[in-house]
């Protein structure tokens, strides 16, 4: 075995793998070993994981690997073999070491020597400590050790008396038994695998149309022995047509048993890639535990930092969930277990004044329930106060007195959700500064689930979140718009109109209908997506979606060509290149296999809202034809993304249609393309610059009059005439965006973003 | 698409002019797919136990399309596949005249862009005959769609001739070289870098 190859993996890799193995067993041991410390059995397999980690920093050279492991290993042996009780502060030197290490198997192996030298003093103290004797249990108030057990002798046998193992020490097992049938294959091959699948279900409904044409032939061939029939009746029997009629009888046998076969076998067929499909769907799903295996430490250091007391209970650990879901379940989670240890769980003391258990309890579950998936984040500590809150309502103005006055408990801890608005009067390490439960909302919805608080004062607090099982199938309206597919998802729709044309009435001259009482009035999704107006036939489809919650909501109707039905698509990300599309979140196929694309419903409203309050939207007026207004285009080249973005942006917002060009030779093409009023060009550019570009496109008559403006961070005297020499109109610094100076001068130029021309 | 210029890829007289097209594609399918005559798999043989210096070079292997009426050379490296026309997708918002959208080319969503806008000829034939090429390596493939795929031919690089001027020296020009055939009829090789740099402006 050489070390160059392994298979791909170096042995910096070997040893990688192994150390993230044996790194969670300790973790999780020590913790479980915490809870339990007489579990001499527990012990054994810890002991096992140091040893292995000892030998495979080993081999590689890894000396202060080899060293912290060799100490690490000599205190689980003492306390294995019953010379050491493993006390609390014990336990946290055991656990800096597994630290150490998984951060040493987290760097890469051309970091290694800077490592080496960055850790070797504190690798040095911490086996010197290991060496000596264990250190005294200074601080049992926060020590999970009952007091009791203290005075128990420190040589225990295994005690027939052990309390039940706490529910974390299970989860690794489970994790464990789930992670032993699992190998690692790359997230892109099985989705491209997953990809392969949909288009096999699709291709095998090909077989459908093929069926349907082999049964027509079928057809012909029963009616043209009819006709021999026939003949043979008409002719008399001739020995010849005899022979025709039952060569015709024979060929339709044969072909109405190839159609059976043929038949079976598209279905066969149908059925099988329909469930490789979904097995290759399943095969997204990782157990919840993925994400929760790090908790039991998590909350250990946080209370023991606090002072607090506090046991994770931990459910549902093997239940399956989609692992984009997963991944972007990670943050809120944690944020909310630190919520809870923080704010939510009182001191020892203060709970026994209440006559709690001082041991406080945090839960976290997580299970599938009438199609989604359901996590909770509970806690039973004091509990919120609705009165602190309907006080900082009123006080930070975000209701009036008498409607905060009002609200059910319910409503008033909605507001928790907002972006800043806390209850907790000091900001802590441990929440964090500035980051609040709005990152747990805002996280739920746009994996499009939900978020909602439940809390007792005096009793607890919960944390629900409602989600959907995998991201890889959304149900979803698909309607034509432009003469092309789209599709909205459900979560984002309150309904799907459809309606006669006529019974639209107006208001201003925008249309308007009807909905359980509140006029919705429409918008053309065509225009908004940039494709023109939808053709009207005699049926109105309508999107209704809504910006807001319950009775303040706004609703909008979006108007499409078309509603073809309910659909589950796979979502598949648009290509990278195409970076973020404005109105689509995604795309999939259609059932025939052509694309279609995702709406991403909550930018779109957003847009409407915002081209309404510029008043460059008009709902769908009712006549058809429309102003002969027309937007005047700008050309921005600049090989700065950011520039780009902001002087688009900019533009934009003043109301032009905006395209970009990355370099000079770029932009000229596209100003020999394209009808432009203006032209906005940056002067460091690759190739052909600034100058040369103006100059290019002023050597052509054509473009003698079009306005031309450099924008440049150059600010010297004799590069502003290089520019205007060069034949530009305007030369503004960057400087020019932070005030009006930018706005002005192309309004100067080309006066305002509309034209009647 | 005329029948002389088909006969002349063959080049070798087995295909007489005159012919309507459909009988002679097939008769150039069945001139590519014939087997080697004896006298010219020894001929290719003496060729390459022939030293290094005296060893004629090899030709470059470029796959034939027709689009409007010329002929265009792909760079097998650059063209991939071929593959039926599916229908594309435009994307809201992205309105460079030579973007296309997305299309669905074998279970994968693929970047569609105008090969016709980018070099400023007008797609003509019979829609059955159009077919697409995927363009590009596997992670950023393109496709574009061409009127008609006439096949990969070898041509040496020494007769190439140099593209007219107002080719070369345009901006937007993607002509690397023509490939004479017969009678004034050639190919343009396009630039497999050029062409990529145009397919690439068409998400800006």
């Amino acid at each position: 075995m050489s070390a160059g190859d392994l298979g791909g993996f170096s042995l910096f890799d070997l040893f990688r793998a192994e150390a993230e193995t044996h790194g969670r067993s300790l973790n999780d041991g020590l913790l479980a070993l915490e809870a339990n410390p007489d579990d001499v059995v527990a012990i054994e397999p810890l002991m096992r994981a140091a040893h292995s980690l000892k030998g495979a920093a080993r081999i590689i050279g890894l000396d202060l690997a080899v060293k912290l492991a060799h100490a690490m290993e000599d205190v689980l042996v003492a306390a294995q073999k019953g010379r050491e009780r493993l006390a609390s502060p014990r336990i946290d030197q055991l656990l800096r070491g597994t630290d150490l290490l998984a951060k040493l198997a987290a760097i890469s192996e051309a970091e290694l020597t800077q490592w080496n030298a960055a850790h070797q003093a504190e690798v040095d103290v911490l086996a010197a400590a290991l060496a000596a004797a264990p250190p005294a249990a200074a601080f049992a108030s926060a020590a999970a050790v009952p007091v009791a057990e203290a005075f128990t002798p420190a040589i225990a046998p295994p005690s027939l008396l052990q309390p039940a193992a706490a529910p974390a020490s299970t989860v690794p097992a489970a994790a464990a038994s789930v992670e032993a049938k699992t190998v690692r294959v790359s997230a892109d091959s099985v989705d491209r695998i997953m990809r392969l699948a949909g288009e096999m279900t699709v291709e095998s409904r090909r077989f459908t149309g093929l069926r349907d044409r082999m049964l027509a032939l079928k057809e012909r061939l029963l009616d043209l022995g009819e006709t021999i029939e026939r003949l043979e009746g008409e002719v008399g029997s001739h020995p010849r047509v005899r022979e025709a009629g039952a060569r015709v009888r024979d060929a339709f046998r044969d072909a109405a048993h190839h159609l059976a076969a043929s038949d079976e076998l598209s279905q066969r067929v149908e059925e099988t890639s329909t469930s490789l499909y979904h097995a290759t769907l399943g095969s997204r799903m990782r157990p919840f535990g993925d994400i929760t295996h790090g908790f039991p430490r998590l909350v250990r250091d946080l209370a023991k930092e606090l002072g607090k007391q506090v046991k994770l209970d931990l459910v549902g650990a093997s239940v399956p969930v989609d692992r984009d879901i997963l991944a972007r379940l990670e943050a809120p989670l944690n944020h909310m277990v630190r919520n809870a240890i923080d704010h939510g769980i009182e001191m020892p003391n203060d709970r026994i004044a209440a006559s709690k258990a001082p041991m406080a309890r945090i839960a976290i579950e997580a299970r599938h329930q009438a199609g989604h998936l359901i996590v909770r984040v509970s806690d039973d500590g004091r509990g919120i106060d609705p009165e602190r809150i309907r006080a900082k309502v009123v006080s930070r103005s975000l209701a009036a007195p008498e409607m905060a006055e009002r609200m059910s408990i319910a409503e008033l801890l909605e507001f928790l959700f907002l972006p800043g608005f806390s209850t907790a009067s000091t900001v802590t390490e441990i929440s964090g500064r500035g980051v609040g439960l709005d990152v747990v909302q805002s996280t739920a919805q746009e994996i499009g689930g939900k978020a909602a608080i439940e809390s007792r004062l005096g009793k607890g607090t919960a944390f629900r979140l409602e989600l959907p099982l995998t991201l890889s199938v959304v149900r979803a309206a698909v309607v034509e718009i432009a003469g092309e597919p789209y599709a909205f998802p459900l979560v984002r729709l309150e309904r799907v109109v459809r309606m006669p044309y006529a019974e639209l009435t107006t208001v201003e001259g925008r249309q308007q209908f009807m909905l359980d009482g509140v006029s919705v009035g429409t918008v053309d999704a065509s225009v908004l997506l940039g494709l023109g107006e939808t053709e009207r036939d005699d049926t109105a489809s309508i999107m209704v979606v809504a910006h807001g919650r319950g009775d303040e909501a706004e609703r909008y109707g979006l108007l499409v060509a078309n509603f073809e039905g309910e659909s589950d698509l796979v979502v598949r990300t648009l290509d990278a290149r195409l970076g973020r599309v404005s109105h689509v979140s995604a795309a999939a196929l259609t059932e025939t296999g052509e694309p279609l694309l995702i709406v991403d419903v909550d930018d779109l409203v957003q847009s409407v809202r915002q081209l309404l309050s510029e008043g460059r939207l008009r709902g769908t007026s009712s006549s058809v034809a429309s102003s002969q207004r027309r937007k005047r285009r700008v050309l921005v080249v600049d090989d700065s993304l950011t520039v780009r973005e902001v002087e688009r942006q900019l533009l934009t917002r003043l109301g032009y249609d905006v395209d970009v060009a990355v370099a000079g030779a770029d932009g000229l093409n596209a100003v020999r393309q394209g009808s432009y009023s203006l032209v906005v060009s940056d002067v460091d550019m690759p190739r052909m610059n600034g100058f040369e570009f103006v100059a290019a496109v002023r050597r052509e008559a054509r473009f003698a009059d079009l306005p031309i403006i450099i924008v440049s961070y150059k600010d010297r005297e004799e590069d502003r005439i290089a520019g205007m020499q060069a034949g530009a109109n305007a030369y503004l610094t960057k400087g020019a965006f932070r005030d009006d100076t930018f706005a002005r001068t192309v309004s100067d130029l080309v006066g305002g973003p509309e034209t009647n021309d | 698409m005329s029948a002389d210029r088909i006969s002349s890829i063959s080049q070798g007289g087995h295909v007489s002019l005159g012919e309507d097209a459909a009988t002679t594609s097939e008769r150039l399918r069945s001139l590519l797919a014939r087997p080697i005559p004896p006298e010219e798999l020894d001929e290719n043989t003496r060729s390459v136990a022939a030293p290094a210096g005296r060893r004629q070079r090899f030709a470059r292997p470029i796959l034939v399309v027709q689009l409007g009426p010329e002929l265009l050379g792909l760079d097998v490296g650059l063209a991939r596949r071929v593959v039926r026309v599916a229908k594309t997708h435009r994307i809201p918002h992205r309105t460079h005249d030579a973007f296309g959208g997305i299309a669905n080319v074998g279970g994968e969503l693929v970047l569609v862009a105008r090969l016709d806008r980018l070099l400023g000829l007008d797609h003509a034939g019979d829609e059955s005959a159009r077919r697409m090429v995927v363009l590009g390596d596997e992670r950023r493939p393109w496709v574009v769609v061409v009127d008609r795929v006439e096949g990969v031919r070898r041509f040496d690089a020494e007769q190439f001739l140099t593209a007219p001027a107002t080719v070369a020296r345009a901006l937007d020009g993607m002509t690397e070289a023509l490939a004479p055939l017969d009678d004034n009829a050639f190919v343009s090789i396009l630039d497999s870098s050029r062409l990529a740099r145009g397919l690439e402006r068409c998400l800006s």
